[in-house]
């Protein structure tokens, strides 16, 4: 092998090396992909099929009612406008309030901001686990168990400061003139904020709106601990549901998975190009 | 700072030095999401301070009783705190290890396709390859827990139908299975973020190494990896504090902690003692200990990051 790669031109070894990185690459990509295909693949098998110990055979039948069940007898339909409206508030409170802040500390640094700065980014530390136990004694003091409330003011908080961290640099880099401009017509710097920054600022806040969104929509820790009642449950703890003690709904829980995993992989793929700006400025 | 004396009358009526108009204007951006965090953050951590100095069982009694230190000798005393610090140790280094390594070697390989790609097919293909790579990061945690959970399952888990056994991975290697299902999750992040990195490389660099005669193994060890080693170094300490503050969802829906306490990472050791023993005294000086730990550490690691940049 190293005799050929020798007796070939520069270019050559090069498409060679090209040639043999996808292999890899292509293999490690199906090993990546192989569990939640197989989550699909079991999601529509009939029992029979399912328990089974020749797994790998490909079934005479397929079936979708597992899928049915979900909405039937698993609450799913309720579960999914749990979900959304937890992701679609916490992506509202994350923007607006991270936003605000953001800029605020980009463009007018006040004393002892930088430490404000400091201790938010600090914030981003704190284990989730250790803020649930006193938060969960307070929701329980204000009533607030058991409502969908409580898990999107929990998972907001722990959100925030990576928003802030975001979309900071997206507002250093707004030209200073644009808005001095704006202040000299007479805007606010609210309004100068809202109607000329946050325009210019886009890419940012698409990064910021994907990351909320899947902060909201993929918790499980909050919800677990606050919400007992089924009615309001969001897709994550509805999926603990299906092992109960002496029983696990095994077709139900895997059509669950990607019913959970859909949206979030859609919406990834979507704005894949601010999914990669978040990795990169966000850590 | 030597005009501190006028501060606090002249700030509302006049623009003062120190309080300028710029300034307000910064308060009243920032405030917002200060009040936030003080309130659903700053404010529970204190209670939770609190409540570790104290007895709370709501089980037996609603009374919140004075405990002194009782919680925190308990921390000393309760090998459940230590076994479960260690199992948590245990489980950062190995999945942030393979992370990096596995992740850093796809983002080598990831950009060589990428600079290689030649014609719309070939380009189309490499984006399509890097695509595959988001699905793990973009699955929510619970969702693929149990996907693992199937796929390893001792009796109809295809793995074991592969492999002609009848295996139960979870029960017996419990650790190196959280680790693995971890890295399947994590691994895309560190490749897109060392792809970054792999990809800012001047290519010339490579093209005068190949002139002198440098082979690709050569290439590697002495252009792409030091180039790439202090984003590697950085990348690895950040995902080292997430792992050890934020494992939870992947435990808690594949062992459960177990067999017996064998994976009960800190945080689940948390969440148990608080909502399953019902015993927040114990649970808060547990969570403080957590603190103390990934604060301390996140905090030496900014600055750290800060003292370079500067």
């Amino acid at each position: 092998m190293s005799t050929l790669r020798m007796s070939l031109s520069y270019p050559a070894r090069k498409r060679w090396g090209t040639a043999m990185s996808a292999a890899a690459l292509t293999a490690i990509a199906l090993v990546m992909l192989t569990p939640m295909l197989w989550m699909a693949f079991a999601s529509v098998k009939l029992d029979a099929d399912l328990f089974t110990r020749t797994p790998l055979r490909w079934p005479d039948e397929l079936t979708g009612d597992h899928y049915a069940n979900l909405f039937t007898q698993f609450h799913f339909g309720s579960s999914f406008v749990n979900s959304l409206v937890i992701a679609t508030t916490t992506v509202l409170l994350s923007v607006v309030l991270g936003g605000l802040a953001a800029y605020g500390f980009a463009r007018y640094p006040w004393r002892g901001s930088g430490t404000a700065l400091g201790f938010l980014m600090v914030a981003r530390m704190v284990t989730p686990a250790a803020l649930v136990v006193p938060l969960y004694v307070i929701m329980q003091t204000f009533g607030l168990l058991n409502s969908v409330t409580g898990v999107i003011v929990g998972v907001t908080v722990l959100n925030l400061p990576f928003v802030i961290w975001i979309l900071k640099p997206f507002f250093e880099t707004v030209p200073k003139e644009v808005e001095e401009a704006a202040e000299l017509d007479g805007l606010s710097p609210f309004s100068v904020f809202f109607r000329i920054v946050l325009p210019l600022a886009t890419p940012g806040i698409m990064t910021a709106v994907l990351y909320s969104f899947l902060a909201g929509w993929t918790d499980l820790l909050f919800p677990m601990t606050f919400i007992t009642d089924s009615e309001v449950m969001p897709l994550t703890s509805s999926l603990l549901q299906m092992q109960t003690g002496y029983k696990i709904y095994w077709g139900e829980l895997m059509a669950g998975g990607i019913v959970l995993t859909l949206p979030a992989v859609i919406l990834c793929f979507a704005l894949q190009r601010y999914l990669l700006r978040g990795l990169r400025t966000g850590y | 700072m030597s005009l501190v004396t006028t501060s606090h009358r002249g700030e509302a009526a006049t623009a003062s030095p120190r309080w300028g108009r710029r300034q307000r204007i910064g308060l009243a951006f920032t405030v917002p999401s200060l009040a936030f965090v003080g309130a659903v953050m700053a404010y529970p951590l204190f209670y939770l301070a609190y409540l570790s100095f104290h007895t709370y069982r709501p089980l037996t009694s609603n009374d919140v009783t004075w405990a002194g230190l009782a919680n925190y000798l308990k921390l000393f005393t309760d090998s459940a705190v230590a076994k479960s610090l260690g199992v948590t140790l245990q489980f950062t280094i190995a999945s942030v290890a393979i992370e990096i390594v596995v992740g850093t070697g796809c983002a080598i390989l990831l950009a060589n396709v990428m600079l290689g790609a030649r014609g719309p097919f070939s380009r189309l293909a490499s984006r399509l390859l890097g695509s595959a790579y988001i699905v793990p990061f973009a699955v929510p945690a619970v969702a693929g827990a149990f996907a693992w959970r199937m796929l390893l399952d001792a009796q109809f888990g295809p793995l074991n139908a592969a492999l002609g056994t009848t295996t139960a991975w979870l029960v017996e290697y419990p650790m190196a299975s959280i680790v693995i299902i971890d890295a399947w999750k994590m691994m895309p992040f560190v490749t897109f973020v060392m792809l970054a990195a792999v990809m800012s490389i001047e290519p010339s660099q490579y093209e005068a190494a190949a002139l002198d005669g440098a082979g690709a193994l050569r290439q590697l060890v002495s252009i792409t990896i030091p180039s790439i080693l202090p984003i590697m170094v950085i990348t690895a300490a950040f995902r080292a504090v997430d792992a050890f503050t934020k494992v939870f969802d992947t435990v808690f829906a594949t062992t459960g902690g177990g067999p017996g306490d064998d994976t009960r990472v800190f945080p689940l050791l948390i969440w148990r003692t608080a909502f399953t023993h019902l015993d927040f005294g114990a649970a808060s000086a547990q969570a403080v200990a957590a603190l103390v730990i990934s604060l301390g550490f996140g905090a030496a690691l900014l600055l750290s990051q800060r003292r370079n940049a500067a």
